[in-house]
């Protein structure tokens, strides 16, 4: 059964220079246990996508387009009569079913309370326990994560963590609730590479371990190769391609996908041949194109790529891809 | 390999952060006794996580900061001192890229006024005819529209950013460019073009790069040599191939073991080496090896002594696992 | 497939010069126009601009097109109400309100105008300085302000009025002379914050002078705040030299300033309240105006992104 169901969904921003369409049309599931992967480069709505659906859009977005179903419930912005009910319920849920765990650790702990009372408080919420009981889970959670000694610990600021700690701390009071959904937005990004290394660890261990379902919001595909079972590339947008690890990583369809591949270095690699970059800059989406959004840097464009948004292809029930080449090549059997 | 273009000796840069007047003396050892040599015509790699001194290091070679002791030969000549007019003629051949590149251009200028500035400062055209067909040509060279000129550095993305401080470095015909992370803000696509710009340069020019990075896949592309550093020492140095297929320091081996292969076989089978711990405060580091506190294979020897680089063939290593 | 859906030649490769992949969506437009449109957006801070210029030009032309002149006396029509013929009224020696409030707020205007530019000058350098350098040079510099700051501004003003006399040229001097520490305060904190950024390291790498990188890099990118803190300090020297008429230590007649006419109206308060009315709000109107416009201009600034 699919946990989460978008379906068309467009958001725009209203800025002085105009609107920004920031996502366009995106739509996919997400299943029970399952750790999804939305890749794109910065600017391609990966992250407004996410927070169109967890209702944390900034005050200079226009009114939301399209349909969200978490749970069985339905969810979008436009089902609800006033923007105060839709706003009470996204509460209720961001507090309770849904966790998220965002790239700044900073941003989402308050640096005046110590980080006992920012992890027992929800714990005492959502499990209706006593204040001793909660003391106790919460300890339990800052070892599961790998705090070294969790009891001293418990009574410091977060000023006093490192980047890598606060990011545990977030994942433990993201674990509170048992969550049945998790959404990480490029939760490694601002660490160092072993660091890094050691948070992407304890990701995958508790993806093993619970069965709640991950989103992944990320720019690097190590990440998603090393945690992800289905992965969505975004550009522009729009998703041009989703599907499981391996049908993204070895049997992609869409230009973009395979650029993106091929750009990045293997240090297994030795060859000292260039690298093949995607030219070019991604749209502005003040003015997204009327075709395909990729068309400008693709070098396989086609006169209807620039005129058409590109119809989508199923080639696997979980494997679909937008691109015109698909029926240029089917075109061209006949 | 051909003659040195660069010779760093026994280089240390620190910082005196105490705070007040009567508080206890605190010295930041950002670079502390670095020694290594660049080739002409070639790419040295830095690599190391953030606080590890590689961008003070970059920094005190253009001499934007003092260094504390030891020196820096530029062409044969020391330029850890130099001042006024040395150092100008210095700033000539020695140029920078920024990490940032929305801070890295000034807002109130125009992509035509920057790139101009460092030509006016040096004098090299005679008019302003010249110097705005040498700006064209440059934008020319890293992909940019000559109509692009009179643009403010707001109006473009940051790959596009990156790419107009390139042309600005290159203004001058500079001999030697220090990359200061020139590609940890920009995307993945975007990442391979500044890479294959800067090698296309570097094959045109000849200019030698020090590339500062911590995404060690895009390091070993572009370095022939790289040097690891860690707490301001660089504990492995050498040619790059060799460094990444047999890494000698353990900190090496685990900052290898760390990277993320974009490979989800590879990927979800790989065992890593997890280092346990973090990185320790730079402010008044205790005596011995740098790396002893995360290092799983320290002895108490670690604790006391600093080990000095041994050579083993091309390369170098700061560790007394390889003492002879 | 059966039938075709698509037109065959659509799928012909697109030729590159349709293709614009380094393309640029927004609008071109310079630093100046820039910030004009966004300070167009502001209603309150065109109201402002609105206001003070109409102010400027009474208080140029009414005194040279009006039949009346500030000292002209006409005792046999003392203290009249507004009239046709005197639009505001006449004081106890039969002046012309109109004419005098506008060549009042001639020499306030003057004074405030001339002693913001003199601060905003000694500001930026003295500021830039410490900011720039750093350091020991920073050490004594803002040691000499905070000695400067410690003793009340009032009484090197009343000082200085008392050594060169209570002239327009003193005031401004007097004003001058205390208020630009806020400026220079102001611009060295500005200048410490934007010296760290990579764009001034990249104009030390690209080998430019001192100089040239505290004003071509860092005050032009500071240029906001002082700004607003220059249309902040305006209205405080309009304030400081009407304070001064006030207590009747400033501007001497015949000669008057907002300050002063408030003053001599003061004294006819219970006969004649219209006569205090009329300076005071004309001081409220600059300084109003004057806040909406530093307002303004700060955002517009600011917003560049």
């Amino acid at each position: 059964m699919s946990l989460l169901k978008v379906e068309d969904l467009h958001t725009e921003f209203k800025t002085d220079q105009g609107i920004v369409h920031a996502v366009r049309g995106v739509s996919f599931e997400l299943n029970q246990g399952e750790v999804l992967g939305i890749v794109g480069e910065s600017g391609s709505g990966k992250s407004q996508t996410m927070y169109t659906i967890m209702g944390l859009l900034s005050e200079n977005a226009l009114p939301v387009k399209g349909k969200v179903t978490f749970d069985g419930k339905d969810i979008s912005a436009e089902s609800f009569k006033s923007k105060k009910e839709y706003n009470k319920m996204m509460n209720e849920i961001r507090g309770n079913t849904v966790a998220m765990i965002f790239q700044d650790p900073m941003t989402f702990l308050n640096p005046v309370l110590k980080i006992g009372t920012q992890l027992i408080e929800p714990i005492m919420n959502h499990k209706k326990v006593s204040k001793k009981e909660a003391y106790d889970m919460a300890i339990k959670l800052m070892k599961q994560v790998g705090i070294p000694s969790a009891e001293k610990r418990i009574n410091q600021y977060p000023f006093e963590f490192s980047g890598g700690m606060r990011q545990r701390i977030i994942i433990a009071i993201a674990l509170a609730c048992n969550p049945k959904l998790i959404i990480a937005d490029e939760p490694t990004t601002a660490l160092d590479v072993t660091i890094q290394a050691q948070v992407l660890e304890l990701i995958n261990s508790l993806k093993e371990e619970s069965d709640s379902s991950i989103i992944m919001i990320t720019h690097d595909l190590g990440v998603v190769a090393k945690l992800c079972d289905r992965v969505a590339i975004m550009y522009g947008g729009k998703i041009v391609e989703i599907g499981t690890d391996r049908e993204i990583f070895y049997e992609s369809k869409h230009p973009y996908t395979q650029g993106l591949l091929s750009c990045i270095t293997n240090p297994e690699d030795d060859s000292d041949e260039d690298l093949q970059p995607i030219p070019g800059t991604p749209p502005d989406l003040l003015k997204p194109p009327v075709g395909c959004p990729f068309y400008a840097r693709c070098q396989h464009a086609m006169k209807i790529c620039k005129e058409q948004l590109p119809e989508t292809t199923t080639f696997s029930p979980t494997h679909q891809c937008a691109c015109w080449l698909i029926q240029a090549k089917e075109a061209s059997h006949e | 390999m051909s003659e040195t273009i660069l010779k760093v000796d026994h280089l240390k840069t620190y910082f005196d952060v105490t705070k007040g007047v009567f508080a206890k003396k605190q010295i930041v050892k950002a670079v502390d006794d670095v020694s290594f040599e660049v080739y002409k015509n070639e790419t040295f790699g830095l690599v190391g996580e953030s606080g590890c001194g590689k961008s003070t290091l970059g920094r005190t070679i253009v001499k934007l900061y003092e260094p504390t002791d030891g020196s820096i030969e530029f062409e044969g000549k020391d330029i850890s001192k130099i001042k006024g007019k040395e150092l100008k003629a210095y700033r000539k051949d020695m140029q920078m890229i920024f990490q940032d590149p929305y801070a890295s251009l000034n807002p109130r200028m125009t992509v035509g006024e920057i790139i101009k500035e460092p030509m006016k400062i040096f004098n090299i055209y005679d008019t302003d005819e010249e110097r705005e067909a040498r700006v064209r040509e440059l934008l020319d060279i890293v992909s940019l529209k000559p109509d692009h000129i009179r643009r403010y550095p707001a109006e473009f993305s940051g790959g596009q950013r990156q790419r107009i401080g390139i042309a600005r470095a290159l203004a001058v015909n500079p001999k030697f460019i220090v990359c200061d992370e020139p590609i940890s803000a920009l995307d993945a696509s975007i990442q391979a073009q500044v890479i294959n710009l800067l090698k296309h340069i570097q094959k045109e020019m000849g200019i030698s790069y020090i590339f500062i990075a911590h995404d060690l896949g895009m390091v070993k592309h572009i370095s022939d040599r790289i040097g690891v550093m860690y707490l301001g020492h660089i504990v492995e140095c050498g040619p790059s191939d060799v460094v990444y297929h047999t890494p000698l320091h353990p900190y090496t081996q685990a900052l290898l073991s760390a990277i993320p292969i974009p490979d989800p076989d590879v990927a979800k089978a790989k065992q890593r080496i997890v280092l346990e711990g973090e990185i320790p405060s730079p402010i008044n580091t205790p005596a011995g090896c740098p790396f002893a506190s995360r290092c799983p294979r320290a002895t108490e020897r670690c604790r006391k002594e600093t080990p000095k680089p041994v050579q083993l063939g091309e390369r170098s290593v700061a560790c007394f696992l390889y003492e002879k | 497939m059966s039938e075709m859906k698509y037109d065959p030649s659509m799928f012909e490769k697109l030729d590159e010069s349709e293709k614009n992949d380094e393309a640029i969506a927004m609008e071109s437009k310079t630093f100046l126009q820039d910030t004009w449109r966004r300070f167009c957006s502001n209603k309150l801070a065109i109201l402002g601009l609105v206001v003070l210029v109409i102010m400027i030009l009474l208080a140029v032309f009414v005194p040279v097109f009006s039949q009346y002149t500030y000292d002209g006396q006409d005792l046999a029509n003392t203290n009249a109400l507004p009239s046709a013929a005197h639009l505001l009224g006449t004081d106890k020696l039969g002046r012309d309100i109109l004419v005098r409030i506008c060549s009042g707020m001639r020499v306030t205007l003057a004074i405030g105008f001339t002693s913001a530019a003199i601060n905003l000058c000694i500001g930026i350098v003295y500021g830039g300085c410490a900011g720039y350098f750093g350091g020991r040079v920073d050490m004594t510099m803002m040691r000499i302000v905070d000695i400067i700051d410690s003793v009340p501004s009032l009484l090197y003003t009343i000082m200085i009025l008392m050594v060169f006399g209570n002239s327009v040229f003193s005031m401004m001097l007097a004003i001058s002379l205390t208020s630009w520490i806020t400026m220079a305060r102001q611009v060295r904190a500005q200048v410490m914050s934007l010296k760290e950024m990579e764009f001034a390291m990249a104009a030390k790498v690209i080998g430019c002078s001192d100089l040239r990188i505290l004003l071509k890099h860092l005050v032009v990118n500071a240029l906001g705040p002082i700004i607003v803190c220059l249309t902040m300090m305006i209205p405080s020297a309009i304030f400081t030299e009407s304070s001064l008429s006030f207590i009747g230590i400033g501007i001497q007649p015949p000669a008057c300033s907002l300050g002063s006419l408030a003053n001599e109206a003061r004294q006819l308060i219970n006969t004649q309240p219209l006569q205090v009315v009329w300076p005071v709000i004309t001081i409220a109107l600059i300084t109003l105006s004057l806040n909406f416009i530093g307002d303004g201009v700060g955002e517009a600034l600011e917003a560049k992104r």
